[in-house]
Order: structure tokens, then C-alpha cells, then sequence
């Protein structure tokens, strides 16, 4: 498996420029996951790598080897990746065998026994092999799909949203069995998604893309707490949004006083933090720093639930709106009066509209 | 590359098929002598088979009709395979003969012929000879209704009551003698009669069959194809009769079926045979013989039993080279018919 | 690309090659040409028949097909196969059948009747297949919103059929337009017919030429109508989901009228043809002309093979051009070669002997060109089926092979010519039978001396032969039979 490097790769469709300038590393053996919207360029920036489409500008190199630059591109034949489509795309005239052994020399494609461990890898019985693939599942053809891609031992691997059609049962477990097989060969992956969960599940480097460029490029941890910008934050999870001074490091809101991640500000700011980080207590002995709250309503998931409440500060007559998730068996019931509290550290952006807030 | 490659090694493959399946077809064989014939198929096969019979001389014959034959010689030019072009009716070789195209026919041959049905200028010669002949149903018309001159069909009374087939060479033919002893302003005006009362039908035999059915009293076409039909079935002919208009009227026309030898034969000499021998007693015999039933035209020679005497036929005094059928094909679509 | 620009070229080349001998001979001579009284007739009656003929077909081929897809018809599976079978016949050899019992059936009646006879299946076809597909989900919303069973149908099954309807009413106008065999048969003159007759009869002139511009401007506007009536709308859908089959609708006591109908109808397209064709094949004096028949049969199957190899190669390129993202380029050739598909035999075949005659004179006459003039002709049929075929190798499929080492050849023998054969085996099938029964452009085109089934039966028949043509009938119908098992299989139109 080998090093991905794309260096300042432009690309349009006709007069229409899709990617500006894309810089992104994926190192060997990592999983890197491009996460954004339809239509944002990434999915043409997956086939700019895999050689299904010609950049106007920038480099692309796997491994030490430059496959694409400005005037030259290695066809995608000769990359040495694999592919997974969001269709999968087995060949329906071939057996599973057959489609797995596609890419083979003559010589190996008979054998059985790399067949069965290609097969076992990505979590199939060795009896699947002479089946045919309208007898699969969707689930079982993405993994046929990737027995076949890594069957010829590529240098990288690239995946183009491949759960996207799958029903959402299968979809898990074809991602757990795929993410388990590309860490068992070592790969190094580069995957393209609007799912956040698959992304930041599948990843070692999660890329935000938005209109063809990258907004925020790092470890799923980071991202998801320290989002660059509103726009980001949204996108890879539900939001508690709250209107607050800054004074610093540290944003008085209806909640309280909480401690900023990143740099301080001062003035008028939007708050924002995730729903895990409110917790909720007994109102009869409230934890530090709680506020009173009423339950107004609770969407319960079974495995968690996402309560809706709203928080009346002692200052004023406004209501403020929150979510806190908390797990299943925790949940309150509507109308309950409980008490909340912030942990962790929030993020503040520069309030939208009224006076800006000059940093700290 | 192989994606372009295999269609165009099919496309090869393709057209050697079918230039192969050009070979499966009749091909012209150079050797032997070549004869275009518009003229009916059994009445020309008749005459090969006693002309090789008597002279041992290979012979091959296409098949085709009157005008697109004379036209496709014309085209092929001086490229043209044929040795020899027979036809039905004069127009048709009038217009090879025009684009000279045909050899001087030798004068022993000319002699054989009588001169009423040969051109004047020798360029070809009459081979058979038919008559224009009005066919009548006489269930659905009596003798005494029957028009005296062809040229009445055109008139008010007659309308929707005959039939004729003037998309073909025949009646073309028919015009063209009317062209040419009436004048055009005449020609055009009948015509013009014939668009408002005739039916038109593919050929003479459909004329004839739907005058039998009482599908129309009368019809308009060649002596031939009643005497044929009646010797054979009388499917076609049984309710019919034949009326001949007599007094050198257009309707009394005796269409000449022309013979020609071309000029870029390779085998003059052998064309010239030809002719020779069906112009010959011989040749004209086997008119009378086979059951073409059209007229000789040897000198001297007798028709099939059952005809009546060219010469009591009393048609009109027409110089087969003087025909023009382009002429009629244009009187024709400026009347509509076409 | 090439390939596929050079392929359309030919296609519409009938057009320029038409259009430039009509104006050769001047714009006043063209003009008068047109303007006179014959071409009036020839209008009235060509467009006389489209209309009638056309709208018989459609209001039989939308009723049967309603009958057959949605009602509870018992042998629905039976009616089916009867009722696109009568595609096997050739219209001329129905004209036939009807003439030689009944001589009195000419005329525009009659043209009317035997050419709706021989015509509603490509109504019958589209739609059927348009019917089976019909999501329920509509019309269960239009239930209940309030809408009446019969209302239902009108606002809401009907639209949807809009576009398979105007399709084949479409094919059937463009046959009527090029239909030859059975006007000339019933003395009916159009167009087509007229202009065979100026080819017999003056061979290379303009008016005949002009006639055939005026045919195709009718082709045209034919065209032009069907794609305004058709429209743009779309049917929007969140998800795709399952498509549901609607119930069939009890028929209760209009079963036997239906039924009744039905046969009726069978009995006229099919039963008709077949007690015709066994009364003369059975009549007494009816010789069969063994070696004719067998020369003229050898004739026509080497033909057709050719012409649907040619045919065949000749639409890959475009097929594999129209594939991609759709350009202006793209759909200019798509717009061209269905332009092309509504070119008359007679068109055609007129056009190619003026080229040979001026141009390529080593062609005329031969084979050869016949064979050109069928691949024009049938391109658009191959064209259509092999595009089908090859939609079983979707892009997606090449690319993931490319992924997996293969050059883009290589890519396309492994996968797409294993997937796409049974599709251009149907391809060429379709073009095969086509060519069997063509008439008028073999009329016009095929070497002096040379008769396939179709010329050779047609030689009888203008004789009024009937028992002479009988064989030659049977043949052709026998040869093709199967069309009528493709068309059914392929549950698709074909142009």
C-alpha cells in the first residue's frame, strides 16, 4: 500500500469549475473519508485520483510515482487501485469467482484458494463463490466488490459512497465487514461520503469539502468538536445553538458561564455545542452550574433519545431551546422539569448580523 | 482500438457477403452473347432455345420492362453489357436509338421484315408486332354501345366506364401513335378525358381481369393477352370480347416490338445472327407456334391461327421510329394521370 | 466518433441526393412540379388515409391493449401474442389476400381497412407495454382524492400513455407514408406510388424527384407533430420504491362482447391472410415454380444476411457515440438519425439509383447497393435494439474493469460484448426479417434479372396471379414468424 498525495488539483466539467485547488494527504495503511453535500466535487475529486477524469491543474501522486499532472495522466489501468462504485458494478455475466479473479493474470484467476481467502476477508462463506450476482444481497455485492478490488493488491483504494445503496440494516454491517478487511490488508483508503456517521466511523482523516474546495481537513475528534465554522459544525451533527458575550475565554449564555475552545472573543457571539454535552440532573439536587428546564418534547431512538428543552433564564422572559442527548433508558418524560448543565468546552462564532466580536 | 477495428472488419466481411451473394445472383457471362429483353419471357426463351439449337451460339438473357431497360442501356452507355436489346414497344428502343447507341442492322436482316414495321432508318427492326384492341364485358355493354373511335372513351358518356393501364409501356405506346397522328393538342385533350373516366389498373392483364369480374364494361389494351388467356383457362377472359376499332382509327394502333444490335457489342457478329434468325421465317414461326400469340412481322409470315389478318386490322400509318415517349410521359403528368 | 458522424451522413444523404435532383432541374420547373392538380389528389389522399388509418389504430391498439394488460381477459397471455403476430404479415401480402377474395375492396376504404388491419400492432405494442408498467401508486392517489374509476382513466392512466400512443401512431403514419404494395394493389395513388410510376415510366426525371421532397417534408411534419404533441413533462417521484401493479378491473358482463370483439378482429388480421394464402396455395392450376421460388428465396436470405450485418456495424458507432453525455453534437446525430428512420423505401432506392447513375456507376445495379439501401432503410431499428443491448453494459461497468487493469478494448470484449450479445443478436434478427418483406426500394434497386420473395410475389400479384404468388406469400410470412416472438420478448418499441 502506498502514500495518496494531491497537490493543488483544479478540475471542471465543461466551463463549470468543480475543484479549486484541492491539497489533501492520506498516509499508508490511513483511511481518509471526503465528507459534503451532493454535488460539492467530491465524488470528481475521487475520479481525478482513480484517472476517470482529467485534472486542468495539479498533481496527483501514489506511492512515489506522479500519475497525473498537468499535459500527462497514468489511465486508470495502470494506477494500480481498486474501486468500489456506489452500484458495485459486478460483471452480471460472471460468477463471483469470476468477477473476483477479474483482474487477475490468466494464470492466478483459477485459484481457488485465493478465492476463498479474498472471499473470507471480506466475510463471505467460500460456497459463495459459484453463485451469481443477482443472488446476492447488496450488502454481500459491495463485499464481492471489494474482494475484487483487493484481489489484485493495489496500492490504494478508493470508495465512491458505497453503502449509499444499501437498505439501512445492511448498511452497518457491510461497513463494519469492509472497514475490517481494508484494516486486515493494510490499506490505504480514501473514502468519498455524505453520511457524517460514515465518516467519522470509517476515518483516520476526515476532509469537509464544500464547493469544491476543503474547509476543514483532520482527525474525526477534532473536527467534530472544533468545527472551522457554523456551516461545518452542522454538518457532522445535530447542534445546540446559543446567543451569548464573550468575554475572552469564556461566553456568558442563558446556560451559564462556559469555557471557549479555540481563540477567545469578545462581544456578541453564537454559541454552539453539541447535544452530548448537556447533561441532565435531578432538579431536587442539581449538579454546579445547572439551570432549571422543561422537557418540551423527547425523540426517542431506543438506543438513545434526543430531548428538546427549554430553558428560561432568570433575566429575561426569552426561552431558549436545547438538546441534550442522553441514553435511552435515561430518558424523562415530556413536561418533566429537570435540571441541565454544560460540560466540556463550547465553540463561538462571530455573531451573524449585530456588532462583530474582535478577538481576543 | 479494437472497438474501432472489429466493426470495420466486420464491415469488410459484410460487403464481401454481399458481393459475394452479387456472385449467387445471375452474373452476366462475358462469353456468352448477352440479350436485354423487355419482350416476354416465353416468347424469348422460345426464340434462344431455336436460335442455339440452329447455330450452337450461347445465349444469356436479363429480363426487365420497356422504359427502364432502354433507360438503364442508355445510362451504361457504350459500358453496356447488352449485345443485343429487344423490347415490346417502339418508344422504348426509339430512345436507345437516339442516344446512338445502335448499330446499323444489316440489311439481310431488314429484308426479312415487312417495311410497314420496320423504321426507316435501318437502325433497328420490328421482331412482333400487337394490337391495340378495346376488351368488352357484354353483359355490361352491347355491341351496338361500343364507342367507334377510341378518342370517344374521352367523352362525358363514357365515364367510369372503361379501364386501362397507363402507367405502363403499353398504353404509352398507344398515346404515343395518337401523339403522332392527331397532333398533341388532341392527344392532350383525351388525356385529360381519360384522368376523368377511366380506372386505372397496374398492367393489361389486371384491365382484362377486371373487365371479365364486371368490375368495369371496357378496357383499352393489346390483342395478345385475351388470345393467350383464352387458349389457356379463360380465368381472365371467359365474359369478355375483343373489339377492333378498324378504320385506321388510334384505337386500330399496331405497336412494333423493336430488335436492335448495340453498337459497343463485343459480339457483333453474333447479335447480328440473332436477329437474323428471329426475323427469319424460322424465328417468326415460332410467334405463331408459341403461345406468345402476338403477330409476326416477317415478310410474308402468318400469325397464330386464331388472330385476325394484320392486314384487315386497318390500323393507322405510324413510323415506329417516330414515336416519342417522353413526349407522353410529359402529356401524361401534366394531365395527371402520372 | 468518426464512424458514427460518417454513418448518419449516409443516412440522410437520400434527402440532399433527392432534394438537389428536384431542384436540377430548375426552381420554376420544380415549382410547377408541384403545383398541379395530381399532387393535390396525391395529398388528399395520402393524408386522407394517415389520418383515418392512424386513428384507427390507435383507438384499436390502446383499446385491445387496455383489454389485454388491465382487465380480467381470460388467455390474456394468448390475445397477447395474436394480436402483435399480425407483423409477421406483410401489408402487401394482407392487400393480397383481401383483393384476391373480394376485388371490389379498393380505393380509400379499403386502404383504410387493410392497412389498420395490418398496422394496430404498433400501437397495440408500445402501449401494452407502457400499461404493464404503470405504477398504481397514481391512481390510487387520484381514488382518493375522489376521482371515479372512469375519470381516473381519463385524467390519469391515459396522460401517462401519452407518449407510447403518439409512438406508435407515429411508426404507423411513417408506414402509410411509405406504404407502396398495398396502395398500388388497390389503385389507390399516393405519393409512393406515384413516384414509382414516374420511375417506370421516365426513369431520371425531376418530378419524380420532387414528389419524393414533398414526401419527406410530409415525413417531416409528421415527425414535428408527434414531438410537439408528446410534450416535455416528466412525472416527478420521491424514492424510488417498488412500483406497484394495478389490479385488473372485472369485465363482468361486457366478457363477451370483448371477447367476441377480439376474435372478430383476430379473425380479420390474421384469419384472413391465412384462409387467403391456403385458398390459392390449394387452387387447382396453381403451379409452383420450384426453381423461381428457390432462387428468389436463395436471393433474399443472402441479402437480408448482408444487409443486417452492414446494418448492425453500421449503428455501433453511433450507438457507442449516443452513450455518452448528451452535446449538441450528440443530439444533432440522435435528431438525424431519426430523421433517417422516416425515410420511405422509395426515397431511398430513388436516391441511390440517381447517385449510382451519376456518381458511382460501378454500383448501379449491383448487389451492392441494394444492400447500402436496405442498411439505410433498417439502420434506425438496428440502431434502436443494439442501444438497448448495449444498455446492458452500463459505463459504470467499463470503468470498474478499467480499475481492474483492463485497457478500454480490452474492457469492452470482456465485458460488454459478452452482455451485450443477445441484444445484437436481436439486432440483426430485427434487420433480417425487415429486409425479407422490403418491396419498394428492391424494386427500384435490385439487378435486372434478380427477384427476391417480395418482387417475385409481386410480379404475380400485378399480374393478378394469385396462385403464382401465393408461394412466394407463404415464404415471406414463414421467414418472419419470429418477429413476432422478438417483438414480444423485447417488450419494447421498435422503430
Amino acid at each position: 500500500m502506498s502514500r495518496l498525495v494531491v497537490e493543488g488539483v483544479c478540475a471542471s466539467y465543461g466551463a463549470t469549475k468543480v475543484l479549486h485547488e484541492v491539497d489533501l494527504t492520506v498516509e499508508e495503511g490511513t483511511t481518509a473519508a471526503i465528507l459534503g453535500a451532493s454535488g460539492c466535487g467530491k465524488s470528481t475529486l475521487l475520479r481525478v485520483v482513480a484517472g476517470f477524469h482529467t485534472a486542468d491543474a495539479g498533481e496527483v501522486r501514489i506511492g512515489n510515482r506522479t500519475v497525473a499532472r498537468p499535459g500527462f495522466a497514468v489511465p486508470p489501468e495502470r494506477r494500480g487501485i481498486g474501486y468500489l462504485s456506489q452500484e458495485g458494478n459486478l460483471f452480471p455475466h460472471l460468477t463471483v469467482a469470476g468477477n473476483i479473479g477479474f483482474g487477475l493474470p490468466r494464470s492466478e484467476r483459477r485459484d481457488r484458494a485465493r478465492t476463498a481467502e479474498l472471499l473470507e476477508l471480506v466475510g463471505l462463506l467460500p460456497s459463495h463463490a459459484d453463485r451469481r450476482p443477482e443472488q446476492l444481497s447488496g450488502g454481500q455485492q459491495q463485499r464481492v466488490a471489494l474482494a475484487r478490488a483487493l484481489a489484485r493488491r493495489p496500492e490504494l483504494v478508493l470508495l465512491d459512497e458505497p453503502f449509499g445503496s444499501l437498505d439501512a440494516g445492511l448498511r452497518t454491517s457491510t461497513r463494519r465487514a469492509v472497514a475490517d478487511a481494508l484494516s486486515a490488508a493494510g490499506a490505504t483508503v480514501l473514502l468519498v461520503t455524505h453520511d457524517q456517521d460514515e465518516a467519522l466511523s470509517f476515518a483516520d482523516q476526515v476532509a469537509i469539502m464544500r464547493a469544491g474546495r476543503f474547509v476543514q481537513v483532520g482527525p474525526p475528534r477534532l473536527v467534530y468538536s472544533t468545527p472551522v465554522d457554523q456551516a461545518t459544525a452542522g454538518v457532522l451533527g445535530d447542534l445546540v445553538m446559543l446567543t451569548g458575550r464573550g468575554r475572552g475565554g469564556e461566553v456568558d449564555t442563558p446556560l451559564g458561564t462556559l469555557p471557549l475552545a479555540g481563540p477567545g472573543m469578545n462581544g456578541a457571539v453564537d454559541v454552539a455545542l453539541r447535544p452530548e454535552q448537556v447533561v441532565l440532573s435531578d432538579p431536587a439536587d442539581p449538579a454546579d452550574g445547572s439551570v432549571e428546564a422543561v422537557v418540551d418534547a423527547v425523540d426517542y431512538f431506543g438506543h438513545d433519545a434526543l430531548v428538546r428543552l427549554g430553558v428560561r433564564a432568570r433575566s429575561s422572559t426569552e426561552r431558549t431551546v436545547v438538546l441534550a442527548r442522553v441514553v435511552g433508558v435515561d430518558a424523562p418524560a415530556p413536561g418533566q422539569v429537570v435540571a441541565l448543565r454544560v460540560r466540556g468546552q463550547v465553540q463561538a462564532f462571530p455573531h451573524t448580523g449585530a456588532t462583530p466580536a474582535e478577538p481576543a | 482500438m479494437i472497438r474501432r477495428l472489429v466493426p470495420a472488419a466486420l464491415a469488410v466481411a459484410a460487403l464481401t457477403a454481399a458481393c459475394g451473394t452479387g456472385d449467387e445472383l445471375p452474373q452476366l457471362d462475358p462469353d456468352k452473347l448477352t440479350v436485354y429483353s423487355a419482350q416476354h419471357e416465353n416468347l424469348v426463351d422460345a426464340w434462344v432455345k431455336g436460335f442455339t439449337a440452329d447455330t450452337g451460339i450461347e445465349v444469356q438473357v436479363r429480363q426487365g420492362k420497356d422504359s427502364s431497360m432502354g433507360n438503364q442501356i442508355v445510362t451504361e452507355g457504350a459500358r453496356s453489357p447488352a449485345d443485343v436489346f429487344l423490347t415490346e414497344n417502339s418508344p422504348a428502343i426509339t430512345v436507345v436509338q437516339n442516344a446512338d447507341l445502335l448499330a446499323p442492322v444489316d440489311q439481310t436482316t431488314l429484308d426479312q421484315v415487312d417495311p410497314a414495321f420496320r423504321p426507316s432508318n435501318g437502325r433497328w427492326t420490328g421482331i412482333a408486332a400487337r394490337s391495340t384492341v378495346l376488351v368488352y364485358n357484354p353483359s355490361l355493354v352491347s355491341k351496338a354501345d361500343l364507342p367507334a373511335s377510341m378518342m370517344d372513351l374521352a367523352e362525358p358518356e363514357y365515364a367510369g366506364k372503361w379501364g386501362a393501364a397507363p402507367a405502363g409501356a403499353d398504353f404509352q405506346a398507344i398515346v404515343a401513335g395518337m401523339l403522332e397522328t392527331k397532333g398533341e393538342p388532341a392527344t392532350s385533350a383525351w388525356l385529360a378525358g381519360l384522368k376523368k373516366n377511366a380506372k386505372v389498373y397496374q398492367n393489361n392483364i389486371a384491365t382484362m381481369k377486371a373487365v371479365n369480374a364486371g368490375e368495369v364494361p371496357m378496357g383499352v389494351m393489346y390483342h395478345y393477352y385475351w388470345y393467350r388467356d383464352q387458349a389457356l383457362t379463360q380465368e381472365g377472359s371467359k365474359n369478355t370480347e375483343l373489339h377492333y376499332f378498324r378504320n385506321e382509327d388510334v384505337g386500330a394502333f399496331v405497336s412494333v416490338s423493336g430488335g436492335g444490335v448495340l453498337a459497343s457489342s463485343k459480339h457483333a457478329a453474333d447479335a447480328q445472327k440473332f436477329l437474323a434468325w428471329i426475323t427469319s421465317p424460322k424465328g417468326q414461326a415460332v410467334i405463331a407456334a408459341s403461345t406468345s400469340m402476338e403477330y409476326a412481322v416477317g415478310q410474308d409470315q402468318p400469325s397464330d391461327a386464331a388472330l385476325p389478318p394484320l392486314a384487315a386490322l386497318e390500323s393507322p400509318t405510324v413510323d415506329p421510329f417516330a414515336l416519342d415517349g417522353p413526349a407522353v410521359i410529359e402529356l401524361m403528368t401534366q394531365a395527371g394521370i402520372i | 466518433m468518426l464512424a458514427a458522424v460518417l454513418v448518419t451522413a449516409v443516412s440522410v444523404l437520400p434527402i440532399l441526393v433527392v432534394l438537389a435532383n428536384a431542384l436540377g432541374q430548375g426552381w420554376s420547373e420544380a415549382v410547377a412540379d408541384v403545383v398541379r392538380p395530381r399532387v393535390g389528389e396525391l395529398l388528399r389522399n395520402t393524408v386522407s388515409l394517415m389520418v383515418l388509418a392512424t386513428a384507427a389504430c390507435a383507438v384499436l391498439g390502446v383499446g385491445c391493449a387496455w383489454l389485454v394488460e388491465r382487465t380480467g381477459l381470460p388467455g390474456a397471455g394468448w390475445w397477447r401474442v395474436l394480436l402483435v403476430a399480425p407483423l409477421a404479415v406483410p401489408a402487401f401480402v394482407n392487400a393480397y389476400a383481401w383483393v384476391s377474395l373480394r376485388p371490389a375492396m379498393t380505393g380509400l376504404g379499403g386502404a383504410v381497412l387493410i392497412t389498420t388491419l395490418s398496422y394496430f400492432p404498433l400501437v397495440f405494442l408500445p402501449v401494452s407495454a407502457a400499461l404493464r408498467g404503470l405504477d398504481r401508486s397514481w391512481e390510487d392517489t387520484a381514488r382518493s382524492l375522489g376521482l371515479g374509476r372512469w375519470r381516473t382513466f381519463a385524467r390519469i392512466v391515459l396522460p401517462q400513455l401519452r407518449p407510447a400512443v403518439l409512438g406508435g401512431c407515429l411508426l404507423v403514419a411513417l408506414h402509410l407514408l411509405a406504404e407502396f404494395g398495398v396502395l398500388a394493389m388497390l389503385r389507390f395513388p399516393t405519393f409512393t406510388t406515384a413516384i414509382l410510376d414516374q420511375y417506370e415510366a421516365a426513369f431520371d426525371t425531376g418530378t419524380g424527384s420532387v414528389l419524393a421532397v414533398v414526401l419527406v417534408l410530409l415525413c417531416v411534419a409528421v415527425l414535428t407533430v408527434e414531438h410537439v404533441w408528446r410534450g416535455r413533462r416528466g412525472h416527478a417521484r420521491i424514492g424510488a420504491g417498488v412500483v406497484r401493479r394495478s389490479e385488473a378491473a372485472a369485465l363482468g358482463r361486457w366478457l363477451a362482447p370483448s371477447l367476441l370483439a377480439l376474435a372478430v378482429l383476430v379473425a380479420l388480421a390474421l384469419g384472413v391472410p391465412a384462409y387467403s394464402l391456403g385458398h390459392w396455395l390449394a387452387a387447382p392450376g396453381a403451379t409452383v415454380d420450384g426453381s423461381g421460388l428457390a432462387s428468389a428465396l436463395a436471393a433474399t436470405i443472402g441479402l437480408a444476411l448482408a444487409a443486417a450485418v452492414l446494418a448492425c456495424v453500421a449503428a455501433f458507432p453511433v450507438a457507442l457515440l449516443l452513450r455518452r453525455r448528451q452535446t449538441l453534437f450528440t443530439a444533432t446525430v440522435e435528431r438525424l438519425c431519426y430523421l433517417a428512420s422516416s425515410l420511405p423505401g422509395v426515397v431511398v432506392g430513388l436516391a441511390l439509383v440517381m447517385l449510382a447513375i451519376r456518381w458511382a456507376t460501378g454500383l448501379y445495379q449491383s448487389a451492392t447497393l441494394l444492400v447500402i439501401a436496405y442498411a439505410i432503410l433498417f439502420l434506425p431499428r438496428a440502431l434502436v435494439a443494439i442501444r438497448t443491448a448495449l444498455d446492458q453494459a452500463p459505463g459504470g461497468l467499463i470503468e470498474s474493469a478499467r480499475a481492474l487493469g483492463d485497457s478500454p478494448a480490452r474492457a469492452v470484449a470482456r465485458v460488454v460484448v459478452p452482455l451485450a450479445s443477445p441484444g445484437i443478436l436481436t439486432a440483426l434478427a430485427l434487420v433480417f426479417m425487415a429486409t425479407t418483406t422490403e418491396l419498394t426500394a428492391t424494386l427500384l434497386l435490385a439487378p435486372t434479372g434478380t427477384h427476391t420473395l417480395a418482387t417475385g410475389f409481386w410480379a404475380a400479384s400485378s399480374s393478378l396471379d394469385y396462385g403464382a404468388a401465393a408461394p412466394y406469400a407463404v415464404a415471406m410470412v414463414l421467414l418472419s414468424a419470429p418477429m413476432t416472438w422478438l417483438l414480444l420478448r423485447q417488450r419494447a418499441v421498435v422503430a
